[in-house]
């Protein structure tokens, strides 16, 4: 799945570990969702997105 | 977060794992007093409650750590199970062609380092 979310991190200017702490996970997990290698949770997704005031689909796009 | 929790099981861990240690060396020199008694399946067992405990540690760490934490460490679970089949079951077979027998006790050794390597094979991959 492809993701925005390194670039909204950047325009906050959050390092992945504040990031990772604001969402209550660890850095490696924000490191693997930014990089594609994890797809988040429903559960994580949704914080991610009201982290941010988006939709989940504002920041998560499917691969094709 | 992370390392507030690593910290917290660690010290839960070491706790019962001391227990663990102080059980069973009681229970080996109370079996050379009592090993012929009715106590001896207890006292032979007894260290099982403190391993149980370190059991109950390791649980409740899991419940804490992230989903991504909690995936890898299923991914390991699932490769240490498979590979330490496959390796006892190796081993009885090569029992049957003349190695010697083994004791059940190294079943967990096995267990454990196939478990760190599926660890070092999960993290890789999320990495």
């Amino acid at each position: 799945m492809k993701t925005r979310l390194r670039v909204l991190r950047a325009e906050r200017e959050w390092s992945q570990a504040d990031l990772a702490q604001r969402l209550n996970v660890s850095r490696q997990t924000i490191n693997a969702i930014e990089t594609g290698k994890y797809d988040p949770s429903l559960s994580l997704a949704f914080r991610i997105a009201k982290l941010f005031s988006m939709t989940v689909e504002s920041i998560f796009l499917p691969e094709d | 977060m992370t390392k507030r929790i690593q910290l917290r099981y660690g010290l839960e861990f070491s706790a019962a794992f001391m227990c663990y240690a102080v059980v069973l060396v009681a229970s080996v020199k109370l079996l050379g007093v009592y090993g012929n008694t009715g106590w001896r399946y207890a006292l032979a067992l007894s260290p099982m409650l403190p391993a149980t405990a370190a059991l109950y540690t390791f649980i409740r760490f899991f419940r804490r750590v992230d989903e991504l934490e909690q995936r890898m460490y299923l991914e390991s679970f699932a490769f240490a199970f498979g590979a330490s089949g496959l390796a006892t079951f190796a081993y009885g077979f090569l029992e049957g062609a003349g190695f010697p027998h083994l004791n059940w006790t190294f079943v967990w050794p096995v267990m454990s380092a196939f478990w760190g390597i599926g660890n070092i094979l999960a993290k890789r991959r999320y990495r």
